[in-house]
């Protein structure tokens, strides 16, 4: 059996698949500077999500496998093979160990770096899954594409039509259950939606099934076993509809608890469990610029946090970590982040409220300018407003001082009404 | 009527157009006019942050068009012709990226043409150097090609939109070059027997 496998996968040239495969997996798996290194989940999706493109390149390959074989199939194969529907099957076992191959180094290759960063996240494989049958699905949809059509024609028609799937499905249509993975953010604080899980999965076998009875019916006269196909076909299809209708389509949820580790003595600061690559070069900044602000007599909060993924989740009476999602894991905080982080003692809802309360966002905007410049007075470059330097020039220490104190605990009190810049009060 | 139907079955022209997938280049050629002229003006990439001018895919589709028609379905009637079939593909090639790059034009009116011509330039290119070594095969390459340069485009600092956006004269001399070298290429070499030839 594994022999005849192999055999059938030589004949599809696997070489050129795997090396077309490939550059599209590397080029995807590798863009943006890696970002996510150091989580499981967002690494996982990541893996999963390269299906964007090797879908449709798999589907070509299928199709153009599915129109070389055509004739063969059905004047030699066909006519002496014991089980015909599985000969049916021929030219989609090439694309498909291909495709499966590059999928499974790609996805080794990703969780190894990610092992490297010791992630701190659970490991939940389940995204995976829906990877592997995404490629199942696409190489049934090119077999179904190709087998009525000539090599060439099928296998461009397939990439067009995969392709296209793949942009119906970024949107919230009936195809949404083709997009799978491709998050540009960390997953941090999110669950994985087990019931979304099996309704796409579900959803994706009922779509290859339907694809296989388009070919089988086309070489073979097994009448009496189609309508019990067809009838399992649609029987998943409405399972996987009706668990998207109840549970909803998202494969990631808000978790029940937001897990944090925290580090540092005078100021603790929590980073969402996944995201812990960087946290302790984040206490340490912390720790260094509490330090130093704290000659001002400024009163900052015991903690801050990295906020959960949706506001829902968030803890108002506690600092709010500002961090750049893109390199979380990758990248230790930069100066503006730290001033942003130390300038949010709390998280306040009037500040997202429909009319921006100005004159809060204002002194808040000094506030961390002016931080800038005390933790860094060297270094502060084009990256302090001016008229904040010229201000700390011209105004006593203690008067200064007693700005920030107070600009402080109105933030940490989200007493916005009360926050307004020095110069205009 | 009855003539017109008769010259075209045995003409030599229309014999040449027929091998060359005539049909399908028309569909293919036809649908990404409809895309054009029926897409929105950015088109959400998945996997990205950010949106990408619709017109900058059509190029793909156009090429598409440009392998199938540099693709014979019987190369050994080809290579058997008594005729030099050379300038009946240079001359398929350039009417078909010259009818592409009209209807560009009319129904384009904002993008600047410059740009749409690179781009065109550079992937038919793509579609047409491969076929003299893999015949038909050249479509992976094309398809590795489109898709990860459509994936580039959706990236925050795209290289190709920002080439597109400004395109230097570096940019258009290697474009043209690589046009001009591809198709005539393809026009005077008979792709490699492959598959049921053989």
């Amino acid at each position: 059996m594994m022999r005849r496998v192999l055999s059938l996968w030589r004949t599809s040239s696997p070489l050129s698949s795997i090396c077309l495969l490939s550059a599209v997996e590397i080029v995807v798996l590798s863009s943006r500077g890696l970002p996510w290194r150091g989580e499981w989940a967002w690494t996982m999706d990541w893996a999963a999500g390269a299906t964007v493109l090797t879908g449709p390149v798999v589907a070509g390959l299928a199709a153009y496998e599915a129109g070389r074989w055509r004739s063969a199939l059905v004047g030699v194969v066909m006519p002496s093979a014991r089980r015909r529907i599985l000969g049916s099957l021929s030219p989609a076992i090439g694309p498909l160990l291909s495709g499966t191959l590059v999928y499974l180094l790609g996805t080794l290759t990703v969780l190894l770096i990610t092992a490297v960063s010791s992630p701190t996240d659970n490991f939940e494989p389940q995204i995976l899954l829906l990877g592997f049958l995404k490629l199942v699905a696409y190489v049934a949809l090119g077999w179904a594409i190709g087998g009525r059509l000539q090599p060439i024609i099928g296998a461009v028609s397939a990439l067009i039509i995969g392709y296209g799937l793949v942009l119906l499905a970024s949107g919230d249509g009936a195809f949404s259950f083709l997009r799978i993975g491709g998050s540009t953010g960390p997953i941090a604080g999110m669950d994985v939606n087990n019931y979304a899980v099996l309704a796409r999965s579900l959803l994706l076998v009922a779509l290859a099934i339907a694809c296989a009875v388009a070919v089988a019916s086309q070489y073979s006269n097994t009448k009496s076993l189609r309508p019990i196909v067809v009838a399992l076909a649609m029987t998943l299809a409405v399972g996987g509809a009706t668990i998207v209708h109840r549970q909803g389509a998202e494969p990631y949820r808000l978790a029940s608890s937001q897990d944090r580790i925290c580090r540092g003595t005078t100021v603790q600061v929590c980073m969402l469990v996944g995201n812990t690559t960087q946290l302790d070069s984040w206490a340490s900044q912390i720790e260094r610029s509490v330090t130093i602000l704290s000659s001002s007599g400024l009163q900052f909060p015991s903690k801050y946090e990295e906020p959960a993924p949706t506001a829902a989740g968030r803890n108002p009476s506690v600092g709010e970590l500002f961090f750049d999602p893109g390199t979380v894991n990758t990248a230790p905080p930069n100066r503006v982040m730290i001033v942003e982080t130390l300038s949010t003692p709390a998280t306040c809802p009037g500040f997202a409220a429909e009319i921006p309360p100005t004159g809060a966002m204002n002194a808040r905007y000094w506030l961390s300018h002016w931080m800038y410049h005390r933790i860094w007075p060297n270094m502060g470059g084009g990256e302090v407003d001016p008229t904040v330097v010229a201000w700390m020039t011209q105004t006593p220490t203690s008067q200064q001082d007693s700005w920030v104190r107070a600009t402080l605990m109105n933030l940490k009190s989200c007493a916005l009404e009360k926050l307004a810049i020095p110069v205009a009060s | 009527m009855r003539n017109w139907r008769y010259l075209l079955r045995v003409s030599p022209l229309w014999s040449f157009l027929r091998v060359r997938h005539v049909w399908p280049v028309a569909g293919i050629t036809v649908m990404s006019w409809l895309y054009l002229a029926l897409a929105g003006p950015f088109i959400t990439v998945p996997f990205q942050q950010r949106s990408v001018p619709s017109p900058l895919i059509w190029p793909v589709l156009a090429a598409l068009g440009s392998l199938l028609l540099s693709i014979s379905q019987s190369r050994q009637w080809e290579a058997g012709s008594s005729r030099n079939l050379a300038p009946y593909r240079l001359a398929s090639l350039l009417l078909l990226s010259a009818l592409n790059l009209v209807v560009a034009r009319l129904l384009l009116h904002d993008l600047a043409l410059p740009s749409l011509l690179i781009w065109y330039m550079f992937m038919h290119a793509v579609a047409l150097g491969g076929v003299p070594f893999v015949a038909e095969r050249a479509w992976l390459p094309l398809a590795a090609i489109a898709l990860i340069s459509m994936y580039e485009m959706g990236q925050p600092d795209s290289v190709v939109v920002r080439v597109m956006q400004r395109p230097g004269p570096v940019a258009i001399v290697a474009a043209v070059l690589v046009y001009v070298i591809a198709t005539v290429r393809v026009s005077t070499t008979q792709p490699p027997l492959q598959g049921d030839d053989q």
